[in-house]
């Protein structure tokens, strides 16, 4: 038991914890991407329920829709592979902010008489109708994650994981 | 370069490549949506309460059908001879899932891959109606939209607003899997 403990301690201290957060992190928005590119009209659809475009901007959600989950896709490969690590970070922590905002926003347009945590609604987050507080609760898990990937000072078992400034790569020391 | 600038440099970095990487994926997709086409005909999302879709569809001359009067063009014996033609206006995979007997199908956002059909079968109907699930979706409207500009004269233009939620709801039947196919069944519950 305590061999375990101590094995669990030394793998989770030698970056074992923020290699677990990568893959959590990049493998989510990787799997849910891909789900939402099985029906790129549906994504369209759900996202224009949110009314964030401007009519000034009338294609600005055909933009959204067809890039997001491509960037998710790729930014997501890029995370588990470990390359570019805190670009990555940085990126799904921005794009998790602004989700939440958005569900947030999207929820009490929905609430009416309804307990907050009682509202369901396709979030387009690719797991067709939700519960917002799990949905919040997800994202919230899922931005410390990014967070403590984006503040990861050893960077191990990483491919490049800087691409700027780097003057070697890491490799899974 | 200090952490916090070297980090925003490589956020732009990534950036900056995903982004054309994924318009090009998008390009090469052939589900991948149409980045200039306006889907939505420039109308807001929260206008679609049925007076508002009324209206919208009277400046082109469409009409509002209610349930009984497309019970009564369904079970029109000459419907079975094509004098009246169902539009089924959702996705693909809906379609096959279930639709109205006979329905064909045009999805509004694939416009382009079912128009050579259903546009000539359309122009020569009696009576066109269009449907998609019910509640607040707008897609019949949409393709509703799509066959007036076809040419298909919009006197002959009929949304049925209560969609599929409604003729199951009505206890009717539907056909799953393509048009014609003769699987017909009760709506799943």
């Amino acid at each position: 038991m305590s061999a375990g403990r101590a094995l669990a301690r030394s793998f989770f201290g030698a970056g074992g914890l923020a290699l677990a957060a990568r893959l959590i992190v990049g493998g989510a928005f990787l799997a849910l991407a891909v789900l939402k590119l099985r029906d790129p009209v549906g994504f369209l659809k759900t996202l224009r329920e949110y009314d964030l475009a401007p009519a000034f901007l009338p294609h600005l959600l055909n933009y959204c829709a067809a890039l997001l989950p491509w960037v998710e896709v790729l930014c997501g490969a890029l995370l588990v592979l470990g390359i570019a690590v805190r670009g990555n970070a940085l990126l799904f922590a921005a794009l998790l902010v602004f989700f939440s905002a958005a569900l947030v926003s999207r929820a009490l347009d929905l609430q009416q008489d309804l307990p907050f945590c009682a509202i369901k609604f396709d979030c387009g987050c690719g797991q067709g109708v939700v519960n917002v507080c799990r949905k919040l609760a997800e994202n919230a898990v899922l931005l410390l994650l990014s967070l403590l990937v984006l503040f990861d000072r050893a960077q191990r078992f990483c491919l490049r994981p800087r691409l700027v400034g780097a003057r070697a790569a890491t490799t899974g020391r | 370069m200090n952490e916090v600038k070297r980090t925003l440099l490589e956020f732009a970095v990534v950036a900056a490549v995903a982004v054309p990487l994924a318009l090009a994926a998008n390009a090469l997709n052939p589900e991948g949506l149409s980045l200039g086409r306006d889907y939505f005909g420039g109308r807001d999302v929260s206008e679609r309460t049925k007076e508002e879709v009324r209206a919208r569809l009277a400046k082109k001359g469409i009409q509002i059908l209610e349930h009984a009067a497309v019970l009564g063009l369904y079970n029109d014996p000459i419907y079975q001879d094509g004098a009246y033609t169902f539009i089924d206006s959702r996705s693909e995979a809906e379609y096959q899932r279930g639709h109205i007997p006979g329905a064909y199908l045009c999805d509004h956002y694939r416009v382009e891959r079912y128009a050579n059909e259903v546009v000539p079968v359309c122009q020569s109907s009696l009576q066109v109606v269009v449907y998609c699930e019910g509640g607040d979706c707008n897609d019949s409207e949409l393709t509703a939209e799509d066959l007036f500009h076809f040419r298909v004269p919009p006197e002959n233009l009929f949304v049925y607003i209560g969609g599929l939620e409604e003729w199951c709801s009505q206890g009717m039947p539907i056909e799953r899997g393509a048009r014609d196919s003769g699987d017909i069944a009760e709506c799943p519950k």
